[in-house]
């Protein structure tokens, strides 16, 4: 028997609303079918089972919100791979290496969700309204412990004789919602008496924020954190696509309009064949080092245009062929801009590209998401003189910028990677 | 057909393109690129569903006679 629990998807998610069950108890499910959909700061997820068996039980009701950990199902082993695992056990010994089940939650799962802390922990952080991202664990590795969130509940200790407010004002302070600290006290000393929280207006009632102002806070707090902890460089080339947009547009004369391909795959497949030599740049960092991964799933930043910036995994980014690593692209942008991603596709990315569009800048200095450890940033597609066997001829150029962590890379690894990238550029036939 | 209809045609697979425009008035002359922010795999979504929906294959070289929902509508009405 496993349980299904609430998966982290980000790094400052700490609960999300089941929005929809796809199953029903005493349904059959195999591992990567949809099971769920779960409202986030991000829009409504569709979140895979990483677990194949019976449903047996649901044990949250849709509309309810429950913290990331919660089981919210039971399901049966049915002879899956890595089924039968008590995840219970599991998930507080941070032992779990299953991706997806327990996304991010554990230790071995990409450092998605803060802090380390299991589902009992995260619970506790839920009910007694504490981030975990604020907490400082005194466990192993980090790990954040049921006392360090009692510790972080509990009010600071009041500066003595800083603010000096008699109990009954402060009743009064409490009743209608007014912050005493904003008062100036009237009585000996500066003491806040009744009379002058009476006189003071209530705080207006705080406006709930936007899906878009929410998700504006997830990117702030991603890239927060982001600008903290990683000491970035950048390295940048300047490509010419000539080649790449002439293949292109020969190639396209002879597709179908349903085969056609755009100049963005292109730098999505060179991308990700440039990281096969290159693994430094494909990884997380995880607890203090960076965990090489083994598959390319290059994240693609996809700007929504009510506001927002998602950049999910187009997975396994080296593989497959071009029209059908263009298929994966189209659908995946479709379903970016419908709100309908999938856990997976939230939580893998190895490396990110974004490009700021056919017509804007000409080049971005773009800040990594974390966990992963580099960031590829393409400008818009320019007109500009160029040398070519001696001559100055008009040639299509792109600035490619590389965003890294420093910790993991240097340079001048940074800069062999470009180098690879445009290389492959020069033969899109091959990409 | 009319061009009153196909212009309801090329808005309709236009919203399915880009849903988060729904609200913003379309007129005829406006730069749908510039104005909608619509990148190469959004026309392309964009061409793709005009063909299934009206049968019109729009090569890339005439991708310069339709950055107007107007010349658009030109375009296709010559052609369905």
């Amino acid at each position: 028997m496993a349980e299904f629990l609430m998966p982290s998807l980000g790094a400052d998610m700490t609960s999300g609303t089941l929005a929809k069950w796809r199953v029903t108890a005493g349904d059959t499910v195999k591992q990567g079918d949809i099971i769920a959909e779960v409202e986030t700061d991000k829009g409504i997820i569709e979140i895979e089972v990483f677990e194949s068996g019976a449903v047996q039980k649901l044990l949250v009701n849709e509309g309810e919100k429950v913290p990331v950990g919660t089981p919210l199902a039971e399901i049966g082993s049915g002879g899956g791979a890595g089924s039968g695992a008590d995840t219970g056990a599991d998930v507080d010994a941070g032992a779990d290496t299953r991706p997806g089940l327990i996304l991010s939650a554990g230790s071995s799962g990409p450092d998605l969700s803060g802090p380390m802390a299991s589902p009992a922990v995260r619970r506790k952080a839920h009910e007694l309204d504490v981030p975990l991202e604020r907490i400082r664990g005194s466990g192993e590795h980090g790990r954040v412990t049921l006392d360090d969130v009692r510790s972080a509940a509990r009010p600071p200790a009041k500066p003595c004789g800083r603010l000096r407010i008699s109990p009954y004002a402060r009743r009064i302070a409490e009743e209608r919602g007014i912050d005493v600290s904003s008062i100036r006290g009237s009585g000996p000393g500066g003491a806040i008496q009744a009379k002058d929280v009476s006189n003071a207006k209530a705080q207006p009632p705080l406006k709930p924020a936007s899906p878009a102002e929410r998700m504006q806070q997830v990117i702030a707090a991603a890239m927060t954190r982001a600008n903290d902890e990683i000491p970035h460089y950048y390295v940048e080339h300047t490509s010419d696509m000539g080649n790449a947009l002439t293949w292109l547009k020969q190639t396209n004369a002879s597709l179908g309009v349903n085969q056609r391909l755009v100049s963005g795959v292109l730098m999505l497949r060179a991308v990700a064949l440039a990281l096969r030599k290159h693994r430094k740049l494909n990884a997380t960092w995880q607890h203090g080092e960076a965990v090489p991964s083994e598959e390319i799933h290059v994240g693609l930043a996809i700007s929504l245009r009510g506001g927002g910036l998602v950049a999910p995994a187009v997975r396994n980014t080296d593989e497959g062929s071009l029209s059908d690593l263009m298929a994966r692209m189209t659908d995946l942008v479709a379903r970016a801009r419908a709100g309908t991603l999938r856990s997976s596709e939230i939580t893998s990315a190895t490396i990110t590209l974004t490009s700021l569009g056919e017509r804007g800048v000409e080049s971005v200095m773009p800040i990594i998401f974390p966990p992963q450890v580099a960031i590829v940033g393409c400008g818009a597609l320019v007109e500009r003189p160029w040398v070519v066997d001696g001559q100055i001829v008009a040639r299509p150029v792109m600035h490619v910028t590389l965003g890294a962590d420093h910790r993991v890379s240097n340079g001048h690894q940074g800069s062999r990677f470009l180098s690879a990238l445009d290389r492959l550029l020069q033969e899109p036939e091959k990409l | 057909m009319t061009r009153e209809e196909i212009r309801a045609t090329l808005l309709k697979c236009l919203f399915d393109v880009a849903p988060e425009i729904g609200d913003e008035e379309i007129e005829s002359d406006m730069d749908l690129r510039d104005e909608l922010d619509l990148d190469s795999m959004d026309i392309l979504r964009w061409v793709q569903g005009i063909h299934k929906a009206l049968g019109v294959e729009i090569p890339e070289e005439d991708y310069g006679e339709i950055t107007t929902l107007g010349e658009t509508v030109d375009y296709v009405a010559a052609r369905v």
